[in-house]
């Protein structure tokens, strides 16, 4: 008799992060050596996962020669990773609402010697991180906050309430994305709203900007597009990435737009009428970016895009992207969610070429590069 | 080269069925008995069906899962206590093909959901038939899992009871049951029954931090209540032209916390479902000499099932301020006509004629919709007994079906499709052929069975609106090939029986829901293979003893082609698991059951990852009779208390249970 509730409980869990984006490019940049397994060296982490019905994601690494482990560590399924000074972050989302450290070095001798620590964040959807030093910022995309953890023991050392920014009657303003930047960080807000018929309606997003030590809020500029996914910096202006509603339409609600911070102005540089689409997972590094764009259900292809002139050109072999994207030092590691095709490719001087898949392996779901 | 291995197993399992059969046959020749008289053209019973009696689970504190799960070839799957979410599994066909009746009418809804069997009250129930190859032709063969149907407690034998129950956990269950005649040609039945936990158990809450024991505590379940009550009313009438006709009533409301999982224990979350049924039928008296018989029915159920939560509190569903209240509604209308005939004197069969109409409908939040099915199924089954040892037979169906959207148009937010009206369906047509060996009263007998069945996609699969979800238009229909051989064996003396059965399932285009970007979506990605083997010993010894030794043997195989999955053991399905049990008549009319369980290691996902270890559970149950209509019974299930859940399913169960039940006849 409750099968139908059940189900749809499982559905909503699963849709709490409907008009939301997953991760893709975190991994900030290390002046010291890649950390190494045996006597290989890592290139990045990739966590599989992200089948409704396999409650348990798994944590894999990558060594430079694009072998992927056969062992794993053991995550909640939808887990986004992140990379600073050679430590793995894992945030598990969607109830679960983790954030772990691991010691990659040591992941081939468990879980539980690996991960250093792991910290709760109740009901808050751990998205992504922006590290500053031994500390870090979490974006909690369903909470009313967002807080800056040590990297030690992962204990919060100071949190800016954010829930004044949210819409309707949410809780959150839905905090998609945190980027930190000489002492200043970038918090990128999607503010949508679901009412009591699970009508979505989104505003424009919002770029809040927050002195990186105290916390204290120094302005927001709106946006011109809506459901914002990913931001990156370059040359001193934000450029935005955003989806738009889920409807797959090519129109100017969404694309890449350019944040003046001096004019406090942004304006489209990309529409996604241009695009074809929306954006889902983007990734960038000096002025190039890869974008996953949302189609319909199951086709989120990539693209190239030069940021500075607004030209972008397809990276044809990639069917579904989502959001398992991290580009570094000209390579781009991307998976392909697609189920039979499940794989991680790496995308470099306009060559694509596919890592093999470790037996049992799911689909790719976040990655992120040492 | 699947084929090849499929048909070389296939006949090699018939071969052993003939070989098997042919020995009696021959003996049977040595002894001399080789006149054949129409009297002994009996068939034996259908080696894939069980009848389970209201004996087997009065005071023993069974839930329908629990019940279900004791016989071979089938697993359980529970999410709590009393009420909470139960299912099963019948030879490694997953719990949503499964078709589950009350009195034939099927609760499966428009959701294409496992049916929930714990919110099934079994106190309601006179017995339970189990069908495990096949959905048989007075069920319409369609559906890939084989059917179980609940039978009510009917107005035929004059009688009655009151039934009450107390355990731990303020664990109550009242009944009562009355039949009377009326008048001369009237009888009438009338059961009430109602059933409550509060669930309260205590359970480890590993806060979902697996790599963090410091945050680990005792915490004792929240929101877990669960209360039903269900009634029935019917009335037997005797027509002057001797036809039967039966008016019957039922309505049932279930209201239960959604207590979530161990690490988030909602507060006010819950569930409600109401479900009613009204049911006449018409049984004609036998014609052209008892040759033909006829039945007509008309059925009407409606369901309403819904969902709430508040985000604040629950913190589920949405992150928002709104108290959210949200379900669905379906109505269903299903006239049919069954005949059964002997037409010669070893020909039997039956024709099954339905239409059935479905609507499903938004309830609460929901943004408005409805959905309308209408289907046509006709259905068959013919058996010809050959001569005394040899049946032939075969049983088939034909569906027709058509959707409807029908408030209007549906856009699906998985790009720029606008949907103005539902997909033509294809004509579904199953079949299975089986042949009987042995006559009914030969010490061995078996039989042999290969179909090809189907399952149309759910209405909310193709067209639902469900919250972080879209449907999808294009799924096709899942098929299954099944074939299955058993034998049997009745020890000399008639004390002893014996029974094994080799199955074989291959599942095409099953339904899954994958996740892309964030969204669901029902897809046939799903192939599967299942070998297997159960047995079934049943013997009474003595008359102090009864024995029952139950074990399955299995090879599950997802054959999909991700390679997450392709060559893993399918979800909930163990490779071996056995079920024992012993019932002492004790003197002083007094009656000891014990049975036991185990099964070998398992896992509860796709990917096998997340492994459930091998557990063995023990029940017992203590029952007095001081008057002939008087019974007692004190009952433990799970003594050793096994609580163990894997950190990726952290659904508590309730350990240890305690119940006592007094049942009064009348």
């Amino acid at each position: 008799m409750k099968k139908m509730n059940k189900f749809i409980v499982g559905l909503a869990g699963a849709g709490l992060a409907f008009g939301l984006t997953a991760c893709g490019d975190d991994s900030s940049s290390s002046s010291v050596a890649a950390p190494t397994v045996g006597d290989t060296e890592l290139a990045g982490v990739v966590f599989d996962g992200g089948d409704y019905q396999v409650p348990e994601g798994e944590l894999r690494w990558i060594d430079i020669n694009g072998k992927i482990s056969e062992k794993s560590l053991s995550f909640y399924q939808d887990s986004r990773v992140a990379i600073n000074d050679n430590y793995v972050f894992v945030m598990e989302g969607l109830g679960t609402d983790n954030v772990s450290m691991v010691k990659p070095e040591l992941i081939e001798e468990g879980a539980k010697t690996a991960v250093v620590w792991q910290v709760k964040f109740e009901n808050s959807n751990p998205v992504d991180m922006a590290f500053d030093g031994e500390e870090a910022w979490v974006a909690l995309q369903n909470a009313d906050s967002l807080v800056k953890i040590s990297t030690k023991d992962g204990k919060v050392v100071k949190s800016i309430k954010t829930g004044e920014f949210a819409t309707g009657e949410e809780v959150s303003p839905y905090v998609t994305d945190v980027e930190f930047d000489d002492g200043t960080l970038y918090v990128l807000m999607q503010r949508y709203s679901s009412d009591e018929n699970f009508v979505f309606t989104y505003p424009k997003g919002l770029v809040a900007i927050y002195d990186g030590s105290t916390g204290k809020l120094q302005d927001t500029i709106q946006l011109v597009t809506k459901n914002p996914t990913k931001l990156t910096l370059y040359k001193g202006n934000l450029y935005v990435a955003s989806l738009g509603e889920y409807d797959g339409k090519a129109d100017d609600n969404r694309g890449i737009e350019k944040v003046d911070l001096d004019a406090k102005k942004s304006s489209l540089v990309i529409s996604g009428k241009k695009l074809g689409a929306g954006i889902y997972g983007f990734t960038a590094e000096d002025g190039i970016a890869f974008a996953a764009l949302y189609k319909e259900w199951g086709s989120t292809p990539v693209v190239k895009i030069d940021l500075e002139k607004g030209s972008f050109e397809e990276v044809k072999g990639i069917a579904d992207a989502q959001a398992t994207l991290a580009y570094k030092d000209g390579a781009l590691y991307v998976g392909d969610h697609t189920m039979g095709k499940e794989k991680i490719y790496v995308y470099k001087d306009g060559k694509l070429t596919g890592f093999e898949q470790p037996k049992g392996a799911q689909a790719p779901y976040s990655i992120a590069l040492f | 080269m699947r084929t090849t291995s499929y048909s070389r197993t296939a006949l090699m399992a018939v071969v052993l069925c003939f070989a098997a059969w042919g020995v009696p046959w021959a003996a049977t020749q040595d002894l001399g008995v080789s006149e054949i008289s129409g009297a002994d053209y009996v068939p034996t019973r259908d080696a894939n069906y069980t009848e389970i009696q209201s004996s087997a689970w009065e005071g023993k504190s069974l839930t329908a899962a629990d019940l279900l799960s004791a016989l071979p070839g089938i697993q359980a799957y529970k999410q709590g206590g009393l009420g909470s979410f139960q299912t099963v599994s019948i030879r490694g066909i997953a719990a949503r093909n499964i078709l589950i009746c009350i009195d034939g009418v099927p609760l499966n809804d428009a959701s294409g959901g496992a049916v929930n069997l714990g919110s099934i009250d079994l106190n309601q129930m006179e017995k339970v038939e189990v069908y495990k190859g096949n959905v048989p032709a007075k069920f319409g063969v369609s559906g890939i899992g084989g059917a179980v149907n609940f039978v009510t407690k009917n107005a035929v034998k004059k009688g009655g009871r009151v039934l009450a129950a107390y355990g731990n956990h303020n664990t109550w269950e009242g009944s009562f049951q009355v039949a009377t005649p009326v008048t001369d040609s009237i009888m009438f039945a009338s059961s009430f029954a109602t059933r409550h936990s509060d669930n309260d158990y205590e359970c480890t809450n590993r806060n979902g931090t697996q790599y963090n024991d410091e945050d680990d505590f005792t915490a004792t379940r929240e929101n877990a209540q669960y209360t039903d009550v269900s009634g029935n009313v019917q009335f037997r009438m005797l027509h002057g032209n001797g036809y039967f006709s039966t008016l019957a009533v039922t309505a049932s409301r279930a209201e239960s916390g959604n207590p979530g999982k161990e690490q988030n224990q909602t507060k006010v979350a819950k569930f409600v479902g109401e479900s009613a049924l009204i049911r006449y039928g018409l049984e004609s008296v036998g014609y052209f000499d008892e040759k033909l018989f006829l039945y007509g029915a008309l059925s009407a159920r409606f369901d309403k099932n819904m969902s709430s939560s508040y985000y604040p509190l629950d913190h589920i569903g949405f992150g928002n301020n709104v108290f959210m209240d949200y379900g669905t509604a379906t109505y269903k209308l299903v006239p049919e006509l069954w005949m059964e005939f002997t037409p010669l004197n070893r020909l039997t069969g039956n024709t099954r004629i339905a239409y059935e109409w479905e609507r499903a409908e938004a309830r609460g939040n929901s943004k408005d919709w409805a959905l309308d099915r209408k289907t046509f199924v006709g259905s068959g089954d013919l058996y010809y007994q050959l001569f005394k040892y040899a049946g032939l037979g075969g049983e088939g169906s034909t569906q027709v079906l058509k959707d409807r959207l029908h408030k209007g148009t549906f856009i699906l937010p998985t790009g720029n499709r606008t949907l103005e009206r539902a997909a033509d369906r294809d004509a579904t047509f199953a079949g299975r052929l089986y042949s009987k060996f042995g006559a009914a009263t030969s010490p061995v007998t078996g039989e042999v069975s290969i179909g090809r069945f189907y399952q149309q996609p759910a209405l909310m699969e193709l067209y639902g609106t469900f919250p972080g979800a879209v449907s999808n238009p294009n799924l096709k229909r899942e098929k299954a090939t099944k074939f299955e051989a058993t034998g049997m064996y009745k020890f000399p003396g008639n004390h002893t029986s014996f029974q094994a059965t080799y199955f074989e399932s291959h599942v095409e285009d099953g339904i899954y829901w994958l996740m892309s970007v964030e969204l669901l979506r029902p897809e046939n990605v799903a192939r599967s293979l299942v070998r297997g083997v159960e047995m079934e010993l049943n013997s009474s010894p003595t008359k102090f003893l009864d024995v029952v030794l139950r074990a399955t043997l299995q090879k599950t195989k997802d054959r999909s082609h991700s390679n997450a999955y392709n060559g893993n053991k399918l979800p909930g399905e163990p490779d071996r698991s056995y079920y024992a049990e012993a019932t002492l008549h004790l003197p002083f009319r007094f009656d000891f059951v014990w049975a036991s369980d185990w099964r070998s290691v398992m896992y509860s996902d796709r990917a096998n990852r997340t492994e459930q270890p091998a557990v063995a559970t023990h029940r017992a149950s203590l029952s007095y009779n001081p008057f002939e209509n008087t019974r007692l019974t004190f009952s433990v299930n799970n003594i050793t208390d096994e609580k163990y859940r894997n950190f990726y399913t952290p659904f508590p169960m309730p350990g240890r249970e305690y119940k006592f039940t007094i049942i009064q006849g009348f």
